[in-house]
């Protein structure tokens, strides 16, 4: 069931009850989740997080709990599974869902009771009509009892022969709608958003709670979740409340508290805390368009930071080192060198927090930051303690959490470059049909940092546009991509990740792997587990990867 | 035709007289050298022996009035605005004598429009249509729209060799070499010369387009810019070819000149790139190949304040200080700010009175606002190669300022290019008696002529050679071809040479202690065998090496020595042979000739890659990070198998240990192979012979091929030059890694190893071995530009390890080992050579056993298959076939009887 009215239908009803929430391991659940802990808190309501990772973490997690509490709050996580089903809740139990994965299970849409659906659907979401998904049951079984017991004789009654033919039209018809339902994946609005507007509605927003929304909503920005437009509608809202918080002057307020401004930022990762030429480097869209891993592209960097004037010896140095002058000048020097050396969407609007004396940190920092810490490169952290992490950092006060996500990220982007170049150089990036695909060859040693479904979208979206900008034809543009790594981290050995992304000339961020793998992996047999909440990575075993995909070229095909 | 004769020239134009004249002329001509007077038309006057004056009254005309004197035209009359009267029947064409056939009356439009083209391009032409031009009111800008007219017409002027019109109002001055008097030096510093020369030199650096098309000194500028330098090159033949003025007034008035063309540049370059300033304050132009080369012996006095251009060897530096370039000063009276000054170099600049106090006191500088720049002084040297024969290498100063700083160090062979200039020193005065100046040379560009001039730019086609290089297969074979080219045979050291060149890589665990990355190599073998020349080739193509003899170096000398330093009299500490070659290759000859105390210095560099010093009160530890390779002779002369390796070398097991492989080179007497490396030897010589013409080589190099001893012998050379890029890339950009390699061979081939060698007897393998087996295979690798080590390095390393092992102990624990450790030895060599190797064997106990029971030599050895294929089986060898029938089995005179079974070798 869908919920329109947040406060009425959701937050009045758990007050003074006692609610779990399980939260899935992304930055936009964690903040989601960060925000309702501070509500919480301020009105008193026990509650519970548990960070999930995988469906089994969420089926484990909810068994565990069922005795302790009637109301579960379901954070990015579940929206797509048909709750009732997975997870079998007595009768009493309420579950709400608050997801920003779609295509969101009709079940979950039309369950009167159990279930109720927090987030927003777009207008573009659209969902199949009730009458055509669902039926009277009862009319079916009786059918069913009724043919059974009369025998041969009324299976030829034309009535009946009627009424099954009619059946079956509408089963066929059902599924289609279904299918076409549930084809692609993608994302919806974020649901930090969602909350800090149930905080806003209840009075009881501040700057805090704005900066996690803000985080995350840079998220589904930064890994290109969410489409363009609703990405310009939301950051549209959020400086409206930006605005409306922190209008007041720098003299009125103590100076150790948090101010968010906005304004233009570079598209460059981490610039702030590496060095300009580094993170130029490793920053998705400035590599790929300069083509930065060869010599001539690193020429051309060279003759940019000549034109604009900052030497070369303070580029390659830690960015807070730089001249002031030269930081002040960065942005409106590279707005005007953009469209000479193609980079014409270096800047977009974003949110930027600082407190006190201390350095400006944008919210695609924190980002990067928070994926870094949810997939550390130490092997002895648990997915909760990195997910607690994250939460860590998030909170105020806690700067060296965020320090040490910062230097975690840089490793991993550090690590993506360099796999990019490796694929790159040797030619590993093969076309296989309807999709290009790329492996990453066993034994690498920055394979640790790929066996986890942040970086390794990332690298898969860095290598398509990489290779996209280097290979010639017009049709490279149109693939999608399909990675392959191996997953050290998982228990059992010899399994991979495999990743896809839709093409990058596409605009939409609409990803049909999701159902792809399925089918393929339903096909062919394969020790496939589809365990994430974001489709498009599932987990597999190394020996079923050949087949499974030639099953994915002839579906794709 | 009209009647009136008013204008004068209506008389001469009718052409009729003028034919006449000419036959005239001639017909003189004619009637002269009738005459035969002798007179030679060349050498003498040609008015000498003209006819007397004829009477041409016939041919002008009778017509002409004779006028007299007194009444000549008044043209300033009372009626002279007549003359200017309008008349209009002579203000038309005369339609008889215009040929308009061809052109039809333009039509009004058509008019108009030829008219507004001609005005523009009389306008973009600059022309005066008596306006102001339009550069004259408004400041010069270089949009990029008036480039193309301006530059056009530029270069087109300049192509003419006349003046490009100047920017400001100073008057344009066509004929720059007319000095008008002046020394060149005046001429220059006058404001007009100067701008002119301003204006044509950046004219020049904008529009000279070289032979590929380029624009050359924009790329050069822009290069420059990207890296963030101060100065680009020029070559100055150039300017000759487009500038001669510029070129012929640069070598005699330099420092003016290139004051001017600094600034020009610096214009240039701001025009390029406007926001460089933010980078470096100042451009330089560095003037490269000047056509003549002075020694430094023949510097005289009519060098002085010119720009020359000699070459040396730098021997000692200064370290580099800050001069002051722009300074300013504080009055001590009122603490005003004097300044800014521009040092000279010659004398100190001092401010005479303060402007606000007037007083005459004492001035101190001001440090924060002086502006420095960076002085180094070094000393050239001649080089000894060039000295007469007899006399000593003289030296001359050379001073090096702004970004020339450090460009060379000690012990490098540089050329220096600056204007030779003198200073007055006051000491000098007393102890002469009398003014002499001391001469120093003011640096304006230094190139280096050894080889680290190569390493610099490895270009992108260079890597893309190099890549494809690479991908070759057969790479580490083609590489070990390629080492030592001129030398035959001696594979093993030349794949010793080969990994040790690329060498392995250097760990650090935990960051406590260093493990070493450099392959070490020992050469030990009877004389006459080449191992001096491996080491010069080394010399030659290593990117850093540094070549000694036992003989001639100390303990001291090798290491680090200290010295006291000319400039600031202090105990400085110099390095020795194998701190220079950190990060490269340090060559030592008749390693066993070195005294064991100098020995000693060695064992702590070869295997702790640094040198401790305390002596002196300096107590520090230098690096030394050098792969040494060593060549040494055996004590008796020749290498006597019956002994062990320690045994014929003089030196003891610490220092042996440390190397990793030892290669024993035998003089063995072997008909076939001598006859080879006759050949091979004479072809050589013929074909490098400085007098040697192409046909020579051709002749030898069909010849040459047929190199069938070794394996190596169809496989294609890498030229030299890119097999030094190759070594240059692989050692920076290759960093292979060790992750799956097979530790069970190699734990079973240690501990069987060990065993074999406690039970002979011979010298024991240590860990040490273990470690140069990974090197090597990590090495074999980097060969490959492969980033992680495969199985086929690790046995290609297993096998030379082996080999060098095997090698070093007495013969007859050599062949059980051999045996033993068959398989491993075995690895990726041809089966034919193998087979031709067990052959060889083969036939040489037959010669033996035939020398011995007959006596003499003979011409024709067989050998029965079946003993071949006895021992071919062995080694898990069975078909001979291929053998038989492959080049190497010809080559060497076999041939294969198949009737009788029976092997024949002829020679």
């Amino acid at each position: 069931m869908l919920v329109s009215d947040l406060r009425k239908e959701f937050y009045d009803v758990i007050k003074g009850k006692r609610i779990l929430v399980l939260v899935h391991s992304d930055i936009d659940g964690i903040c989601a989740s960060k925000i309702l802990q501070s509500l919480f808190r301020a009105d008193h309501i026990l509650y519970t997080v548990v960070p999930v990772k995988t469906r089994s973490d969420l089926v484990s997690a909810f068994e565990q709990h069922r005795e302790q509490a009637r109301y579960f709050l379901l954070l990015n996580c579940g929206g797509c599974l048909d709750l009732v089903d997975v997870l079998s809740p007595p009768e009493d139990v309420k579950i709400f869902v608050a997801d920003n994965h779609r295509p969101l299970d009709v079940c979950n849409i039309y369950n009167g009771d159990q279930v109720r659906i927090l987030s927003q659907l777009g207008e573009d979401e659209e969902v199949p009509a009730f009458e055509d998904v669902f039926r009277e049951e009862e009319s079916e079984d009786e059918d069913e009892d009724s043919d059974e017991e009369d025998g041969k004789r009324r299976r030829f009654d034309e009535e009946t022969l009627e009424r099954r033919r009619a059946r079956r039209q509408w089963h066929q018809q059902r599924h289609k709608i279904i299918f076409d339902y549930t084809q692609f994946s993608y994302y919806g609005s974020s649901t930090a958003m969602l909350m800090f507007d149930l905080a806003w509605k209840l009075s009881k927003d501040n700057n805090e709670l704005l900066w996690w929304a803000i985080v995350g909503v840079t998220e589904g920005q930064v890994f290109e979740r969410t489409e363009q437009d609703r990405c310009v509608l939301a950051t549209g809202t959020l400086q409206g409340h930006v605005s409306r918080l922190n209008h007041q002057t720098q003299d009125s307020q103590p100076l150790d508290c948090l101010r968010i401004t906005f304004e233009k930022e570079l598209k460059l990762a981490l610039y702030r805390h590496w060095s300009l030429v580094e993170s130029m480097r490793h920053s998705l869209y400035a590599s790929t368009t300069l083509k930065l891993w060869t010599l001539r592209g690193e020429k051309r960097l060279q003759e940019l930071l000549a034109e604009m004037g900052l030497p070369l010896v303070q580029c390659r140095q830690l960015y807070s080192g730089m001249d002031v002058n030269l930081r002040q000048d960065l942005r409106s020097l590279l707005e005007e060198k953009s469209e000479k050396y193609g980079l014409p969407d270096l800047l977009f609007p974003s949110f930027s927090a600082s407190r006190g004396f201390r350095i400006k940190v944008g919210s695609a920092d924190y980002v990067y930051s928070a994926a870094a810490l949810l997939e550390p490169p130490q092997k002895d952290i648990t997915p909760t303690a990195a997910a607690l992490d994250v939460a860590d950092c998030l909170a105020v006060g806690r700067e060296e959490v965020l320090e040490r996500g910062i230097e975690g990220s840089k490793q991993q982007l550090s690590a993506i470059y360099r796999q990019v170049q490796t694929f790159l150089d040797m030619n590993q990036v093969i076309s296989a049909g309807p999709f290009l695909y790329a492996t990453v060859i066993q034994g690498t040693p920055d394979a640790w940092f790929f066996s986890a479904p942040h970086c390794l979208t990332l690298l898969a979206r860095f290598t398509l546009r990489a290779h996209v900008s280097v290979s010639r034809g017009r049709k490279s543009g149109a693939l999608p991509l399909v990675l392959t790594s191996p997953d050290v981290r998982a228990a059992q050995p010899d399994t991979c990740l495999v990743c896809g992304i839709p093409p990058t000339s596409e605009d939409s961020r609409r990803n049909f792997f999701g159902k792809a793998f399925e089918q393929a992996a339903e096909k062919t047999a394969s020790r496939a587990e589809l365990e994430f909440f974001d489709t498009n990575i599932i987990r597999l075993s190394v020996d079923d990867r050949s087949k499974f995909f030639d099953a994915l070229i002839s579906l794709l095909s | 035709m009209s009647e009136q004769p008013t204008s004068p020239s209506a008389v001469m134009s009718s052409p009729e007289p003028t034919t006449p004249a000419r036959s005239s002329v001639s017909g003189r001509r004619r009637r002269r050298s009738s005459r035969g007077s002798h007179v030679d038309p060349v050498t003498s006057s040609p008015g000498r022996d003209l006819p007397a004056f004829e009477d041409e009254s016939d041919l002008v005309g009778q017509d002409a009035p004779v006028e007299e004197e007194e009444d000549g035209e008044e043209l300033f009359g009372d009626n002279m605005e007549n003359d200017y009267r309008h008349i209009p029947e002579l203000d038309v064409y005369d339609a008889e004598n215009l040929d308009d056939s061809e052109y039809s009356m333009l039509s009004e439009g058509d008019r108009v429009a030829a008219e507004t083209s001609m005005r523009r391009r009389d306008k973009e032409e600059g022309r005066a249509t008596g306006r102001m031009r339009r550069g004259l009111l408004y400041d010069e800008s270089d949009d990029d729209e008036d480039r193309p007219a301006r530059k056009r017409r530029m270069a087109e002027r300049a192509a003419e060799g006349e003046a490009p019109e100047d920017e400001e109002m100073i008057e344009s001055i066509e004929n720059l070499e007319d000095m008008k008097g002046h020394s060149v030096r005046e001429w220059v510093s006058m404001l007009g010369p100067r701008t002119e020369i301003y204006n044509r030199f950046k004219n020049f650096l904008r529009t000279y387009v070289s032979d590929k098309g380029n624009n050359l000194y924009k790329d050069k500028i822009r290069q420059m810019c990207e890296e963030n330098k101060s100065s680009f090159e020029v070559d100055y033949n150039i300017i000759a070819s487009e500038e001669q003025v510029l070129a012929y007034f640069l070598p005699e008035a330099p420092t003016e000149m290139l004051e001017i063309m600094d600034s020009a540049a610096k214009d240039v370059t701001l025009s390029m790139f406007p926001q460089y300033e933010r980078i470096t304050r100042e451009i330089h132009v560095r003037i490269t190949d000047l056509p003549l080369i002075e020694e430094l012996r023949s510097l005289r006095q009519l060098h002085l304040n010119q720009l020359i251009r000699t070459s040396g060897v730098v021997t000692s530096t200064t370290g580099i200080l800050p001069q002051l370039s722009i300074v300013k000063y504080d009055c001590n009276k009122c603490s005003y700010v004097l300044g800014p000054f521009v040092q000279a170099q010659s004398s100190e600049v001092k401010p005479g009175s303060c402007p606000e106090c007037q007083s005459r006191g004492p001035f101190s500088i001001n440090m924060e606002q002086t502006v420095y720049q960076n002085y180094q002084r070094i000393t050239l040297q001649e080089s000894p190669g060039k000295v007469a024969a007899g006399r000593l290498p003289r030296s001359k100063d050379v001073i090096l300022l702004g970004d020339l700083c450090d460009s060379c160090k000690p012990g490098d062979d540089v050329e220096v290019t600056g204007v030779y200039t003198n200073n007055y020193d006051g000491s000098l005065n007393t102890n002469q008696g009398f003014p002499v100046f001391a001469t120093v040379i003011m640096a304006n560009h230094i190139a280096r002529k050894d080889n680290a001039n190569a390493i610099k730019a490895l270009t992108d086609e260079d890597i893309k050679a190099i890549v494809s290089l690479s991908k070759d297969e057969r790479i580490a074979e083609r590489v070990v071809a390629s080492v030592a080219p001129s030398i035959y045979g001696h594979e093993d050291i030349k794949r010793a040479l080969a990994l040790s060149l690329f060498g392995g890589e250097t760990k650090n665990p935990g960051e406590k202690h260093k493990v070493r990355g450099d392959i070490n190599v020992l050469a030990c073998g009877d004389p006459g065998t080449a191992k001096s020349q491996f080491l010069k080739y080394v010399e030659k193509i290593a990117p850093r090496a540094v070549f000694t003899t036992g003989q001639g170096a100390s303990a001291v000398g090798l290491t680090a020595y200290v010295q006291r330093s000319p400039v600031t009299r202090e105990w400085t500490l110099e390095a020795g042979a194998l701190v220079l070659a950190d990060k490269g290759v340090c060559l030592i000859d008749e390693f066993d000739k070195m005294n064991d105390a100098d020995r000693t210095s060695i064992h702590e560099a070869m295997e702790q890659q640094s040198i401790s010093i305390s002596k002196a009160g300096i107590v520090t530890s230098l690096q030394a990070r050098c792969a040494v390779i060593a060549a040494a002779n055996p004590i008796g002369g020749r290498y006597d198998p019956s002994m062990t390796f320690a045994e014929n070398v003089d030196l003891s097991e610490p220092i042996l240990s440390r190397f990793d492989i030892l290669c024993v080179v035998r003089d063995t007497v072997d008909p076939v192979q001598d006859e080879h490396l006759a050949r091979f030897v004479v072809g050589s010589h013929i074909r490098h012979h400085p007098g040697a013409t192409a046909a020579d080589v051709t002749a030898i190099a069909t010849d040459g091929v047929v190199m069938g001893g070794s394996n190596l012998s169809g496989v294609e050379k890498i030229p030299q030059d890119l097999l030094k890029k190759y070594i240059i890339y692989g050692r920076e950009k290759v960093r292979p890694k060790l992750h799956q390699m097979d530790q069970d061979k190699v734990a079973k081939m240690y501990s069987e190893l060990r065993r074999e060698s406690m039970a002979t007897g011979s010298i024991p393998i240590t860990v040490r071995h273990i470690e140069s087996m990974i090197r090597m295979a990590e090495s074999h690798a980097r060969m490959h530009l492969r980033e992680y080590v495969h199985e086929d390095d690790v046995n290609m390393a297993i096998r030379v390890m082996l080999e060098s092992f095997i090698d070093t102990q007495k013969f007859s624990v050599m062949r059980t080992m051999k045996r033993n450790f068959a398989r491993y030895l075995s690895f990726k060599r041809d089966n034919n050579e193998l087979l031709f190797f067990l052959l060889r064997q083969l036939v040489h106990e037959q010669t033996t056993y035939l020398r011995s029971r007959y006596g003499a030599d003979h011409d024709v050895v067989q050998v029965s298959e079946k003993d071949l294929l006895d021992r071919a089986r062995q080694i898990n060898i069975m078909n001979l076939q291929p053998f038989f029938a492959s080049e190497i089995f010809k080559a060497n005179n076999f041939t294969h009887d198949a009737k009788r079974k029976f092997i024949v070798q002829a020679f």
